[in-house]
């Protein structure tokens, strides 16, 4: 009761995400924030630390708008320069920095930065991406000692971070200023950049607040990398909320105990990731019935959670809440809901995606733009207030993405839609289910990869005649398998061994495809097109043979 | 009958191919080094299971099994 009483009073919501952060500084700064491992900084603190960084950007050079990449672990210090990044009227884009240098320099070059925020670990791998980099910018080191001695290259140390007064800077901000972009999987090979808004993730952070009635009592989970966009809920909805953020150690993630144990220990009341985890503790049977006593609510988005996982979570956990999210990184976080009130009789039932968040609309259309029947599979579009202005810098594939419907607006449509290349189905009770994909894009292990961005890495291998990839199902809980069908050139030795060893200087782990077939020449299709169903249907019976 | 190093031997023959990873020597750390993620530690637990014979259960869920191939080989030799 008292949670609902908190949510009802709770003031309204601060229009710019960091002045969450300044507004719980001024109310309880001896609360704490984050927790990391044996660490933790108090709202007090992270304003103070925050402002220094804020004002380290500025010294730097940093303008209103500027881009600074993080090139930091998910840590204290990351969700610091986030802070400071935002504070200084500045975008971030966080860098996965398990990517390959050339990758890295691809989203580098893309949202030419004015500074990047580095821990020392991170430098060498920056290092080797610097030759690929066509611009200059600044290094932020903000731990350790040994500034980088590179040509061209200006540095700060984490000492003059530090020296900084740690009074707030005045920089004029406004709601529709972006505040991050993220880089998402794009089928020419070339990552697309997202720019979103402040007022973009408020709206969504005030609705999911609202629903979920998250309070300073909240003990968040904070498991997703920051480069991915469920991260901006696991810091915002915390300090939106006043609440505590708890960082999912590297290692607890390894192993399914390990995450159960971080839920326990931590005492987590609101865990959020995407479904490979929860499906990875089901897997292997690592909560026990009535475990986790503190946890209340499990959200989950970015692919579809298998049914039995969910099943054997919810008769578990028969005091928490379960809910399905759904939406793309271009329409923020999420964009609708699905709280599951019992657990679904068959292991056949789907889970809906539900219905759209406060602000926010799910359309059926067919080709003309206009909307389907109940029951009938359509392409989904998304409207409202979490939709991106457009791709960073890509007019042409922004006008393919978000379109606007013109003439006949009788149907009540939105200025603009988001196109999801979700195919979906509205059912007679008005909830949306998602059914597939309408092109190459598959979800593994929650992470969005175009096929397409694979085979632009296979065609730049010489050795290779030709190759395709193909996604299949799998019976694990990493969602599908990355397959890859290839020939080279006659008996040359090249193998799945070289071909991967290449692929690594371009593509993310999570990219490289599993499955491996060697072919004289790839099957074809009547139109003389590479028979992807027929590479389909030979490695999915090799993936189930194998499991 | 089989000892620690015929385990030694088969783990450094199939993980390669099995889990698409190259693994330097039996003693590399091959959780620092960052050589197995969340993913090839449950493909290699499943693989485990179908080479040796050895369920890894959650009570037996322990990264210091997994760290190095020679603690894998240890690990499998005592369990089976």
């Amino acid at each position: 009761m008292s949670t609902l009483i908190q949510a009802l009073i709770t003031p309204p919501m601060a229009p710019l995400l960091h002045e969450s952060i300044t507004r719980q500084a001024e109310n309880r700064p001896e609360a704490v924030a984050v927790v990391d491992g044996y660490v933790r900084i108090t709202y007090g603190e992270l304003e103070q630390r925050s402002n220094r960084m804020a004002r380290a950007l500025v010294n730097a050079g940093c303008d209103k708008g500027n881009r600074v990449c993080i090139a930091i672990p998910k840590s204290i210090d990351a969700i610091v320069a986030v802070a400071g990044v935002l504070k200084a009227g500045c975008i971030y884009t966080p860098l996965d920095m398990s990517s390959p240098p050339a990758r890295l320099a691809r989203i580098v070059k893309a949202c030419e930065p004015s500074v990047v925020l580095a821990s020392e670990s991170a430098l060498k791998t920056l290092h080797s991406a610097l030759d690929l980099f066509d611009r200059e910018f600044v290094i932020g080191l903000v731990d350790g000692e040994a500034l980088p001695d590179w040509s061209g290259v200006g540095s700060f140390s984490a000492g003059e971070i530090e020296a900084q007064p740690d009074s707030a800077l005045e920089v004029s901000s406004r709601p529709e200023d972006v505040a991050y972009i993220l880089f998402t999987s794009g089928s020419t090979g070339q990552p697309k950049g997202v720019p979103i808004s402040h007022d973009n993730v408020e709206a969504f952070v005030a609705w999911a607040n609202r629903y979920f009635a998250v309070s300073t009592e909240d003990r968040l989970s904070g498991h997703t990398a920051l480069h991915f966009d469920l991260s901006v809920y696991d810091l915002f909805g915390t300090f939106y909320a006043g609440a505590e953020l708890h960082l999912v150690p590297a290692t607890a993630s390894l192993l399914p105990t390990g995450i159960a144990d971080f839920i326990r220990d931590s005492r987590i009341t609101q865990w959020f990731s995407v479904p490979s985890v929860l499906n990875f503790m089901f897997k292997f049977g690592v909560v026990e019935r009535g475990d986790f006593p503190d946890l209340k609510r499990v959200l989950w988005c970015g692919e579809v959670l298998p049914t039995p996982a969910l099943v054997y979570l919810m008769q578990q956990l028969p005091h928490v809440q379960f809910t399905n999210l759904y939406g793309p990184t271009e329409t923020t976080i999420a964009s609708s809901y699905f709280t599951v009130p019992e657990a679904p009789a068959s292991a056949n039932d789907d889970v809906p995606i539900g219905l759209a968040c406060d602000g926010e609309s799910l359309h059926l259309l067919d080709e003309s733009l206009q909307p389907v029947d109940a029951g009938v599979t359509a392409d989904l579009y998304i409207g409202g207030i979490g939709l991106s202005r457009g791709y960073w810098r890509d007019e042409e594939r922004t006008a393919e993405a978000f379109i606007t419907p013109l003439g006949d607006s009788g149907h009540g449509l939105p200025e603009r839609l988001y196109r999801t290349g979700d195919l979906a189905f509205m059912d007679a009770e008005g909830l949306t289910h998602f059914v597939g994909r309408t092109d190459a894009q598959i979800k593994s292990r929650g992470y969005r990869i175009e096929l397409g961005e694979i085979e632009a890495a296979l065609a730049g291998i010489d050795e290779l005649v030709e190759s395709a990839t193909v996604a299949v199902a799998s019976d694990g809980f990493e969602g599908k398998v990355i397959c890859c069908a290839y020939a080279t050139q006659a008996q040359n030795g090249f193998g799945p061994q070289e071909i991967t060893a290449r692929l690594r200087d371009q593509l993310p782990e999570y990219m490289i495809p599993a499955r491996w077939e060697s072919y004289d020449a790839l099957p074809r299709n009547p139109a003389g097109k590479i028979d992807r169903v027929a590479l389909r249907e030979r490695f999915e019976s090799q993936v189930q043979s194998s499991s | 009958m089989t000892t620690a190093q015929d385990i030694i031997d088969q783990l450094l023959n199939v993980l390669p191919e099995e889990l698409n990873v190259s693994i330097p020597s039996a003693e590399t750390d091959l959780l620092s080094e960052e050589i197995l993620d969340s993913v090839a530690l449950v493909n290699l637990m499943f693989l485990i299971e179908r080479h040796w014979g050895v369920k890894v259960t959650p009570e037996k869920m322990d990264l210091e099994h997994f760290r190095t191939v020679r603690s894998m080989a240890a690990f499998i030799e005592t369990e089976s």
